[in-house]
């Protein structure tokens, strides 16, 4: 039971700042989204399975937050290329900002049940 | 785009990601805010990319270390919902009970997409609708036939391989469709011919009753009436009138029975001539055309074996258009 509530804890967690790295990680530069999985996954804990960036692009680029442009590769078949859209770039701080203050916060609690 | 056409993999392989990507599609269906079908776009792209440098065929085990990686299929669900394909594959107590799932599943479908399978819902509800408001058919085949060949386009687009289930919702208007145009394409020249043979037959018999002086049936006391003479009593009481087509028919071989069939023979085989001649050089002057008209069925179609049945027909159609001068002159026609 405590497993099934962890994971699920943990799972709802990781969405959320999982689509935060999305959006960081392109804040300055267009990916394709192979790339971005592979950039994503090397960080502990966050990403449990590289096919877990697909879906918030996806709703990310149904939402307007972020758009794709189809690029020729010399390796392969076309690439599709994710960058962000004016409302991406908008919404991006204001997430951050939003969770710096979680951050803050959580640490600002655990700061004070230490040192009681 | 299928995975066969871009990874190389081996059968095994291949049934492994085919069998992924139907969980994938099944995990998602209902699921509000993502596109299904980009999503499997995007997995093709992710593992083509996963096996760039891998040796060809991909082995099954080295795809399955790539999906394993990727995760499972349901991980994409929020926590504790239940797919709603899920639902649809569960065993239902009553049939009622199960109406009921699949109708929630092609409500979420046609109400939050994705696009493909939208337009699937969409053609297989207005090729539905009518054949129940039957009048009406044909209109409504040729909506549900638009909204097929999109819902077709709109998956080829994305590189989304077509399941069993969206090609029972999509083909039907679309194999229709077709069926309607491959008939009139073989049966338009029977058409011709059927009509052609009639009006001959027609014009000639108008001909032999003028030549013999426009006999009208008489009456029981012997006097003509204002009713013209049938065709068979003028050939019974006016066996001396020949007409041109008597002339053309008498240089065929054998009996006038015989004369009659292998005149009608000669008819078809101008007919047919002259509209694969013409039909096949179109098709093979505009095979886009084609192509388009016939999708998905378009590999059928092959411009260069449609210039070569174009080619034979005119070469027959010149052979032919040589023999009908040579009848025609001995007919005494020119």
């Amino acid at each position: 039971m405590d497993a099934d509530f962890l994971a699920n804890w943990t799972t709802q967690m990781r969405k959320g700042l999982l689509e935060l790295c999305v959006l960081t990680v392109l804040r300055h530069r267009r990916m394709y989204g192979y790339d971005l999985a592979k950039t994503l996954s090397v960080v502990d804990g966050l990403v449990t399975g590289e096919g877990t960036i697909y879906p918030i692009l996806s709703r990310f680029k149904k939402d307007g937050m972020v758009e794709t442009t189809l690029v020729e590769s010399a390796e392969g078949p076309a690439r599709k290329y994710y960058q962000l859209t004016d409302r991406g770039r908008q919404l991006l701080p204001k997430m951050r900002a939003a969770w710096a203050a979680v951050r803050d916060g959580i640490e600002a609690v655990t700061q004070a049940e230490h040192l009681r | 785009m299928t995975a066969e056409h871009t990874l190389g993999l081996t059968a095994a392989a291949e049934a492994r990601l085919d069998e992924y990507l139907a969980q994938v599609r099944r995990a998602l269906l209902g699921v509000p805010d993502v596109n299904s079908a980009e999503i499997e776009a995007d997995i093709r792209e992710h593992v083509e990319n996963e096996l760039r440098g891998a040796a060809r065929p991909v082995e099954l085990l080295v795809l399955e270390v790539v999906l394993r990686r990727l995760g499972p299929p349901t991980q994409w669900l929020p926590p504790g919902r239940v797919p709603v394909a899920a639902q649809v594959g569960a065993t239902f107590s009553t049939f009622g009970q199960y109406l009921k799932t699949r109708f929630r599943a092609a409500r979420a479908a046609v109400w939050r997409g994705p696009e493909d399978w939208r337009l699937a819902y969409l053609s297989f509800g207005a090729f539905a609708f009518g054949v129940i408001a039957f009048p009406l058919f044909p209109l409504f085949l040729l909506v549900s036939y638009i909204l097929s060949r999109a819902g077709i386009a709109t998956a080829t687009d994305r590189g989304v391989t077509l399941d069993g289930g969206r090609k029972w919702l999509l083909y039907p208007p679309v194999v229709l469709v077709s069926l309607v145009v491959a008939t009139a394409v073989v049966g338009a020249p029977i058409g011709i011919i059927v009509a052609t043979v009639v009006e001959t037959s027609e014009v000639d018999d108008y001909e032999r009753w003028v030549a013999a002086g426009k006999p009208m049936v008489l009456s029981s006391w012997g006097r003509p009436t204002n009713v013209r003479m049938p065709d068979r009593q003028v050939r019974e009481k006016f066996p001396e009138v020949q007409t041109r087509l008597d002339r053309v028919l008498a240089a065929f071989p054998g009996s006038p029975a015989v004369q009659d069939v292998l005149a009608v023979g000669f008819v078809a085989g101008g007919v047919l001539s002259a509209w694969w001649g013409v039909l096949g050089c179109v098709c093979g002057s505009f095979p886009g055309l084609v192509r388009g008209l016939i999708f998905p069925f378009h590999g059928v179609f092959s411009r260069r074996r449609a210039g070569w049945v174009g080619t034979a027909a005119l070469v027959l159609l010149a052979l032919w258009g040589a023999a009908a001068y040579r009848l025609a002159e001995a007919g005494g026609l020119l």
